[in-house]
């Protein structure tokens, strides 16, 4: 448990000490100070606008992410009450996957126009298919025993499904939410630099445009903490509700 | 009045037929029924389609009066792997079967304790199968299928890979099950022993159509504990080994056709030894 957080705080600290060896070494533009970029964090959060952007990003990509999670659900229990579903969807599903979802922003600004909608509607493409995939494994990975053995008890197909499927595809749904939050993250910034009122995207953008490789790198610092806070909360949440599992979120 | 009637049953796996043309009849006082036979005849076949598992490619089945069409909560099974829902608790999967019936919580409880102490489980109640050991996950498996107190059990070599005690433990308690709650079971074992203490008659499978029905004691089950402490089950596996052996050249025994009161049908009497 110790090796656990205490290995990766240690890779972080080592990864921010080579970076200050590195950028005193070199004295780049491009390589800013790691105290440098902190202090730029610490002024854009208090007086600058990263915190709302920050806050503007996570409520795409919560949206995004329930989006997302409400058409996988609908999709699982059409496919939980009719298996052959889950193979009809899957061609047109196999076929879009491979598309970035930053090919859809075009589309989505014309349909939704430049604004929050557009970029949830791309966290939603985004944040979908590694959902699917997972929940999808799930589905074909409920034990054909556990069936046989509630219908012997008794079960009828409601009971089934709350009681065996879905208990089942749990873990995998959970873990492919954590997926997809990750993708939700890739997909909002890509987005909101594509167009976007706020967010993280947009600042990223505009301290390109400005030159600001500071701020830059504070954004993009702000970025990876708030994927990484939401990651770490889905695991909790993964772990307290496998524990059946016995410890193998 | 049979409890098991089987009319011209023929399945299979997979297309290859195993049982074919099986008919037979067991009576209303044969409690508990233990079908044997050489790997591949076809004991987990009849046991699955016994239990609305496998559809049969023809004939029927009745089991207590009711037609064998699909899975039913009136003939619970008990899998050689027990099968228990792993993100239940252990009282969870007890009370699976009650849930279904749509019995309250507070009723389903107090039935699950029970079984519970009788099970010598009550101290793991809440914990997982994962944290089980391979004999409690089989009493639990057991319990899960007992709380119904269904016309009939079927049960697949459920005591297969169980230390001694605990397989006297879950065959005595089973024992105790069916003569308190006036249930039949089904019970599919490879241990002579185990169906000579346990079963009324002994379902000799034998591949295809060829069967023998053979009956094994007239000693009521719950006396037969006392056979584990002298010689008695000794002499009755010896004698129930010889009657397979022996039985199908001896002709008193049924191929296609078969029932416990048939005139001439034999008896294995360990109690006469």
């Amino acid at each position: 448990m110790h090796h656990e957080v205490l290995l990766p705080i240690a890779g972080c600290l080592l990864a921010a000490a080579l970076w200050g060896v590195c950028a005193s070494v070199f004295d780049m533009v491009l390589l800013p100070p790691p105290s440098a970029v902190a202090m730029a964090m610490v002024e854009q959060a208090f007086h600058g606008g990263l915190g709302e952007d920050a806050w503007a990003s996570s409520g795409r990509v919560l949206a995004g992410v329930c989006f997302a999670f409400s058409l996988t659900s609908v999709l699982v229990l059409a496919a939980a009450l009719w298996p052959p579903f889950e193979r009809i969807v899957s061609g047109p599903i196999e076929l879009t996957r491979p598309v970035p979802p930053i090919a859809w922003t075009p589309l989505a600004i014309m349909a939704l126009g430049v604004g929050p909608g557009a970029a949830v509607a791309i966290v939603t493409v985004g944040a979908f298919f590694p959902l699917w995939l997972s929940v999808a494994r799930g589905l074909r990975e409920v034990r054909k025993v556990h069936i046989l053995a509630a219908r012997s008890l008794g079960a009828g197909h409601a009971r089934l499904l709350a009681d065996v499927i879905l208990p089942s595809i749990l873990p995998y749904a959970l873990h492919g939410l954590r997926l997809s939050t990750g993708f939700g993250w890739f997909s909002v910034v890509a987005a909101e630099m594509m167009g976007a009122p706020s967010g993280l995207g947009r600042g990223i953008q505009m301290s390109s445009l400005n030159l600001d490789v500071t701020n830059l790198y504070a954004y993009i610092l702000t970025t990876g903490i708030a994927g990484f806070a939401c990651d770490r909360a889905l695991f909790a949440v993964e772990r307290s509700v496998s524990h059946w599992r016995g410890g193998k979120a | 009045m049979d409890w098991l009637a089987i009319d011209r049953l023929s399945a299979g796996h997979d297309g290859r037929i195993v049982i074919r043309d099986l008919s037979l009849s067991v009576p209303r006082e044969c409690r508990i029924l233990a079908v044997m036979g050489a790997s591949g005849v076809g004991k987990s076949t009849l046991l699955s389609v016994m239990a609305g598992h496998l559809r049969p490619s023809q004939g029927s089945i009745r089991i207590c009066g009711e037609r064998v069409e699909e899975p039913s909560g009136s003939r619970p099974m008990v899998f050689q792997d027990h099968n228990l829902f792993p993100w239940k608790t252990v009282s969870g999967n007890i009370q699976f079967g009650l849930k279904c019936l749509g019995v309250p919580a507070w009723i389903r409880a107090e039935r699950a304790r029970e079984l519970l102490d009788r099970m010598r489980l009550a101290g793991v109640a809440q914990c997982y199968p994962s944290q089980l050991s391979g004999g409690m996950r089989q009493r639990v498996g057991l319990a899960r299928a007992m709380i119904l107190r269904a016309p009939c059990l079927l049960l697949d070599e459920p005591f297969n890979a169980l230390d001694t005690d605990v397989r006297e433990l879950l065959q005595d308690e089973l024992v105790r099950h069916v003569v308190e709650t006036g249930t039949h079971a089904v019970l599919v074992t490879h241990d002579l022993a185990e169906a000579v203490y346990m079963a009324d008659a002994v379902l000799v499978l034998r591949g295809g159509a060829d069967f023998d029905l053979l009956p094994v004691s007239e000693t009521p089950l719950p006396q037969r504990a006392a056979w584990r402490a002298g010689t008695m089950m000794a002499d009755a596996v010896l004698r129930l080994r010889r009657a397979i052996a022996g039985a199908p050249g001896d002709g008193d025994t049924g191929h296609a056709e078969g029932s416990l009161r048939r005139p001439g049908a034999r008896r294995v009497e360990p109690e006469s030894v």
